[in-house]
């Protein structure tokens, strides 16, 4: 009995620690930069940590583009947009959950997905 | 002449040495003719150095009775030389003398009782070499016998000479001379050395001509000559002589002398003719003292008197000193373009042939009549022969139009008209065939009448004046005026220039000074100072009335540009009131001092003008055809020069905004010429702004993008401006998803989306809609030809504290009808208009301007403006306006910088009036920018930093940074309608509190957000809230469970929120009420669904719940849950992430109040 419980608790103890693997992903930041599309939202990253995102649905041009800063440490994808007025930024926070040479998936803390593939420049 | 006589007394005492030799003939050989006429022709042989041919000499008793005489007969002294018309120097037909010879014998005188040549010719020839048919006489011992004889006495007591015809021709002198038939008596004695005699002439003609020409043609002579002749100076001393040619007679007195040293003639003669007929004269007169004068043609009678004195030679001549009197003349000349007639005058003629330029004509007075003019003149004319030089005085009561005559052709002037006046004139003939009136002294006054002036296409004319000119001017003011003075007074003057314009004025008083008009190689000078009673001027498109127009203005060339005029320009008026098209303007007074140089090197008219100087306005009212109403401008002082405009003073009134502006334009003429940006600095303060209206006006300016463009479909975004100006999402539709209701879609407004669009009649119920809703226009049909009625004169506005202040001018004009340009913002039926995946609905405006009755009324419940006074009165004449709408979106003006430092007690923005506001308003190349406006609203006060950038019209950037103290929660919903959509919890709070937003998006040209552009950030600060009953206290606190006896009241609260694209997050915020303590956070999506956690972290509960509150407003679902933020609070237990988050919250807060304590 002892020894079926013994290894119930080391298999609920493996449980754990293989779930909190899977949950500390780590994506390579360098994939992250270029200019990536969804539908019609774009942005572009650029590997100092900045980038800038437009939408053509909105007749809003690359060069209109708004400005952010980004960090992705392991999957948290943090965007700071900028905003002109008020010196104000305004934090994203996302959860990568894919990022590769052609695609990138991020979502955040209520489920809002994004899915964006790279552009060929 | 000298030579003449010379030959004639020759002659004659040729003859009377033939008689004495026949006498003696007689004497000596018994008389009888065959004795006589031998011893006649041997002594004619040794006397006469010519071949004598004689034909009988007898003695007479009958004839010559009591005395005895000889008579010759056929005399004939040959002298032929080549060239001479005849060989015959004397041919007598008969010769009889009477020689007393008792005298002579006793006496030793010589009396000639009787002489008599009848039927004779003398043929007296020189030739070109000098060479003279009777030069002989003057070689041969002859003349030695004469002079041998000079003791004796001689007594001529009757010498007549009967159709004696006398040829004298003197190749060498071109002289030629021809006495035909004449009869002619002499009488006198010689003693000594003089002779006294009388000659009398008559029923004779003479020619003469010298030089080829004809000086006499035939002309019948008579004369009585009284003369006395001194011998040894050859002189001949005439007492009282008449004589006359041609019936044109004169006496003579005086003598004449011939010059042996010198050979020349000295005379001193006087004249005094009889009344001569001018045209008499003139056919005496030799055609080449006729070219002299030029074609003409005169008649009258002339008398005149007058001395011939001085030496006549081959070189001189005498001078001739003349006085004339004429009488009924009539004169046509050819300088002169028309006939004059009754010639009168008195005037003295003085001619000094070796010295023409002393010749002159002295008129005592002169008076004649033109066709359509009286003249009297007085003053001289020098250099009669040379270039005539007149100066005189005329008085003159003339038609232009023959004075005109007088000026060249070709110089395009026509002046026609009447003058009574006084003339002078100082100029030379040359100078006036050479119009050259920089030379000509010219000066005058006199009354005009009827005159026009035509120069080119200007037509200058009055029914009466006056002129003063002077040539030059006799006290320039500046060196370059010297060349005319001109004073003109017109009761009615008007000038015109084709078709283009035309001008009148009354009471015009113009002293003007030029330079020399015709120099082409400068901008001629010119003075004038006017002063005018009325002035008007216009055409078929504009017009300018002006009472009172006084000043001064001048013309003259650019230091060293000669092409470019500078003009200085000192000016004053009363009431000027101005038309150009569909724009009127009245201005009570203006007083303008300029310099303005013109730079003809540049094209644009703005740039070719440059000026410096100061101008004041007062009472200005503008009608502009771009504005549906007037603008009124009390007073404005202002300094300008090319770059600058420095307004030092100014008033405006437009609509209900009137705003005092002081500062400074600068850059003015660089901007204009594209080098620079139009930079202003502006103090700008107003007691009631309508800040829409303002930007409505400046929207655009300078933009180099046509303003309509791409999908603009509204004609009246005035009105859909003025709603967003404030409230950038009044437009609803965008923040209500994706179905757009239809505007009679309206029965359940309490689930209305917020774009759906209730009836006016019924809004009032529903506080929780936005102002903005738009009400049906089926609703308002009659007010779709709202008009206004009253126009906005300022008479209506006695109560207007704004304007009794400032005191505006008051267009009297205007009391019952609407003023041009008066505007109506027509109400049309709200559209729907896709905007990608979104809907948007928007209305056409249905703004009615009235500043007559106050400010506009909004309802209760917002949206339509309509002054029920106007309402009233909308039916009345909406004939006479101008329905004028601003299209497009606001666009900032571009290439200008402009600072306004506000300070407006009162403004107008959309529905809001806001007061006290103080800050500055830049717009600077396209960017607006509110900066630290601080503001009093009846709900708050604000501070307000704001920047609306244009880059093109369908991307407009608004970015607003607004903080709001102590605001009442409830009317910030009602100013920020959207507040609403981002918290729409706060819809349940009543009280006060702190709100501070920053929030920036990018809008379309219909002011619809560019949901993707759109970011955020808020903080809301409240205590003792009151939380509202209703279904979000009801809902929460049946899953509370409150206590029946708690208060609906909210003691603290204070939540951060971002915003970004469509999402609203807000950061867990903790709300204390009752006995519960929560903290709320979560998400709100722009199509109102939510996905929001409470927990409670503090209640009478032994547990800790969570609450999940998710789906929409129609579909709220609540689900107990674990408490997600239960250690939120709890700093000792708080985790990472809700640090972070509350990290984030407070840079939030930081943020956005940062400017609001730098401000403090």
């Amino acid at each position: 009995m002892k020894k079926i419980f013994v290894s119930f608790a080391a298999l609920v103890l493996a449980a754990f620690i293989i779930s909190s693997c899977e949950q500390e992903k780590y994506f390579d930041s360098s994939l992250l930069a270029g200019k990536w599309k969804s539908g019609t939202l774009f942005e572009r990253y650029f590997d100092d940590g900045t980038g800038y995102s437009w939408d053509e649905g909105d007749d809003v041009r690359e060069e209109e583009a708004q400005d952010f800063t980004w960090t992705l440490a392991g999957a948290e994808l943090i965007k700071k947009e900028q905003m002109e007025i008020g010196d104000v930024e305004i934090t994203k926070i996302f959860t990568v959950t894919e990022l590769s040479s052609t695609t990138l998936k991020y979502n955040d803390d209520f489920g809002r997905g994004y899915t964006f593939t790279r552009v060929d420049e | 002449m000298k030579r003449f006589l010379k030959i004639f007394f020759i002659s004659t005492a040729s003859l009377l040495f033939l008689v004495f030799v026949a006498t003696g003939i007689l004497f000596w050989y018994a008389f009888t003719p065959e004795k006589l006429t031998p011893i006649v022709r041997k002594q004619a042989e040794k006397y006469i150095p010519y071949e004598t041919l004689i034909g009988e000499v007898e003695l007479t008793v009958f004839s010559t009775f009591p005395r005895f005489g000889v008579r010759v007969s056929d005399i004939s002294i040959i002298s032929p030389l080549a060239d001479a018309p005849s060989d015959t120097l004397l041919k007598a037909g008969e010769v009889i003398g009477v020689v007393d010879a008792k005298a002579f014998w006793k006496e030793r005188e010589i009396v000639v009782n009787k002489f008599m040549l009848t039927n004779s010719s003398i043929n007296i020839f020189t030739d070109s070499t000098g060479h003279s048919n009777y030069k002989l006489f003057m070689t041969s011992d002859a003349p030695a016998e004469v002079t041998r004889v000079e003791p004796i006495y001689l007594d001529l007591k009757d010498i007549q000479f009967n159709n004696l015809d006398l040829f004298y021709t003197d190749l060498a002198a071109e002289m030629n001379a021809v006495v035909s038939g004449l009869s002619a008596g002499l009488s006198g004695t010689f003693s000594g050395d003089n002779i006294n005699g009388r000659i009398g002439m008559g029923n004779s003609s003479i020619s003469f001509e010298y030089k080829g020409e004809k000086y006499l043609d035939k002309a019948l002579i008579q004369a009585d000559i009284p003369a006395e002749v001194i011998l040894s100076r050859q002189m001949v001393r005439l007492n009282g002589a008449q004589i006359s040619v041609n019936d044109l007679g004169l006496s003579l007195s005086g003598t004449i002398e011939n010059d042996t040293l010198e050979g020349n003639i000295i005379t001193d003669l006087r004249y005094r003719s009889d009344p001569w007929l001018v045209e008499e004269v003139l056919a005496l007169t030799p055609p080449s003292f006729l070219s002299y004068l030029g074609e003409i043609e005169a008649s009258g009678i002339i008398s005149s008197e007058g001395t011939i004195k001085g030496v006549a030679g081959a070189t001189l001549l005498p001078e001739i000193d003349i006085d004339v009197e004429l009488t009924g003349g009539r004169l046509d000349y050819g300088y002169i373009p028309f006939p004059l007639s009754e010639l009168n005058g008195e005037m003295s003629f003085f001619w000094n042939m070796n010295s023409l330029d002393e010749s002159h004509l002295k008129i005592d007075r002169l008076e004649g009549v033109t066709p359509q003019s009286l003249i009297n003149t007085r003053g001289e004319v020098d250099r009669l022969f040379a270039d005539m030089h007149y100066d005189l005085t005329t008085n003159m009561d003339a038609n232009i139009d023959e004075i005109m005559a007088f000026f060249p052709p070709g110089m395009d002037i026509d002046i026609t008209g009447k003058i009574k006046g006084e003339f002078f004139t100082d100029f030379t003939l040359s100078q006036a065939i050479a119009f050259e009136l920089d030379k000509m002294k010219m000066s005058g006054s006199g009354d005009l009448s009827d005159f026009s002036f035509v120069y080119d296409s200007l037509l200058l004319s009055s029914e009466t004046g006056k002129i003063n000119f002077s040539l030059p001017n006799p006290s320039p003011s500046r060196e370059n005026t010297k060349f005319a003075f001109a004073s003109i007074s017109s009761d009615k003057l008007t000038a015109s220039n084709n078709a283009k314009f035309a001008t009148y004025m009354k009471n015009t008083h113009l002293h003007m000074q030029v330079s020399d008009l015709r120099d082409t190689t400068s901008v001629p000078d010119m003075l004038c100072r006017f002063s005018i009673d009325t002035f008007w001027a216009g055409n078929d498109t504009m017009s300018f009335d002006i009472d009172k127009p006084y000043g001064y203005f001048s013309v003259s060339s650019a230091p060293g540009f000669p092409k470019r005029p500078a003009i200085e320009l000192a000016y004053t008026s009363y009431e000027t009131s101005a038309r150009m098209g569909a724009s009127s303007a009245t201005v009570e007074s203006i007083a303008l001092n300029t310099d303005i140089l013109n730079d003809n090197t540049e094209e644009d008219i703005f740039l070719q003008w440059l000026a410096n100087g100061f101008v004041e306005m007062e009472k200005g009212s503008f009608n502009l055809s771009g504005l549906p109403n007037p603008v009124y401008i009390p007073s404005i002082k202002m300094d300008f020069d090319p770059e600058t405009f420095n307004i030092l003073e100014s008033s405006v009134i437009f609509e209900e905004s009137d705003f005092g502006l002081s500062g400074t334009w600068d850059n003015v003429y660089s901007y204009f010429r594209g080098d620079s940006l139009l930079r202003g600095d502006f103090k700008f303060s107003s007691a009631n702004t309508d800040l829409a209206r303002l930007m409505s006006l400046t929207s655009g300016i300078g933009a180099e993008e046509p303003l309509k463009e791409e999908a603009i479909d509204s004609d009246d975004s005035y009105r859909h401006f003025k709603n967003e100006t404030t409230s950038f999402g009044n437009n609803h539709s965008t923040l209500s998803g994706s179905e757009p209701p239809s505007p009679l879609q309206h029965d359940d407004h309490s689930s209305l989306s917020r774009s759906e669009l209730p009836s006016p009649l019924q809004r009032d119920d529903h506080s929780s809609l936005s102002r903005s809703e738009l009400p049906s226009p089926l609703q308002h049909d009659d007010h779709s030809s709202l008009s206004r009625s009253e126009p906005p004169s300022p008479l209506k506005h006695d109560d207007h504290s704004l304007l009794s202040r400032s005191e505006p001018p008051l267009p009297l004009k205007h009391d019952n009808h609407p003023l041009p340009g008066d505007a109506i913002f027509e109400i049309s039926q709200p559209k729907v208009q896709p905007q990608g995946n979104n809907t948007t609905i928007y209305s056409k405006g249905n703004y009615t301007s009235s500043v007559s009755s106050g400010k506009e009324t909004p309802s209760s419940s917002g949206g339509n403006y309509t002054s029920p006074s106007l309402r009233d009165n909308h039916a009345s004449s909406d004939s006479n306006r101008n329905v004028t709408s601003f299209t497009g979106p606001y666009m900032v003006p571009q290439g200008i910088d402009v600072l306004l430092r506000a300070n407006v007690d009162s403004a107008i923005i959309g529905t809001d009036t806001i007061s006290n506001i103080i800050g500055n308003v830049r717009i600077s190349d396209g960017i607006l920018v509110l900066d630290g406006l601080t503001l009093k609203t009846p709900a708050a006060d604000m501070q307000l930093t704001a920047m609306y950038r244009t880059p093109r019209k369908n991307h407009l950037y608004l970015g607003i940074d607004y903080h709001m103290l102590d605001v009442e929660i409830s009317r910030l919903l009602e100013m920020i309608p959207d507040i609403d959509t981002l918290m729409p919890m706060l819809r349940s709070f009543k009280g006060r509190g702190e709100f501070h937003f920053a929030v920036e998006t990018y809008l379309d040209s219909l002011y619809n957000m560019k949901m993707s552009t759109l970011r955020g950030a808020s903080s809301i600060t409240g205590q003792d809230l009151v939380l509202m009953d209703g279904e979000t206290f009801s809902e929460i606190a049946k899953s509370l469970r409150f206590s029946k006896k708690a208060e609906n009241r909210v003691d603290s609260l204070s939540a951060e929120f971002t915003i970004f694209r469509e999402e609203i997050d807000v950061y867990p915020f903790l709300i204390v009420m009752d006995r519960y303590k929560a903290v709320v956070g979560g998400r709100h999506n722009l199509d109102m669904s939510f996905d929001y956690h409470i927990s409670l972290v503090e209640s009478p509960l032994p547990l800790r719940l969570g609450i999940d509150v998710n789906g929409n407003l129609k579909q709220l679902q609540y689900r107990l849950t674990r408490p997600r933020y239960a250690e939120f609070y709890r700093p000792v237990s708080r985790r990472a992430v809700e640090s972070h988050q509350l990290e984030i919250r407070q840079m939030i807060r930081e943020t956005l109040t940062r400017s609001l304590i730098q401000t403090e």
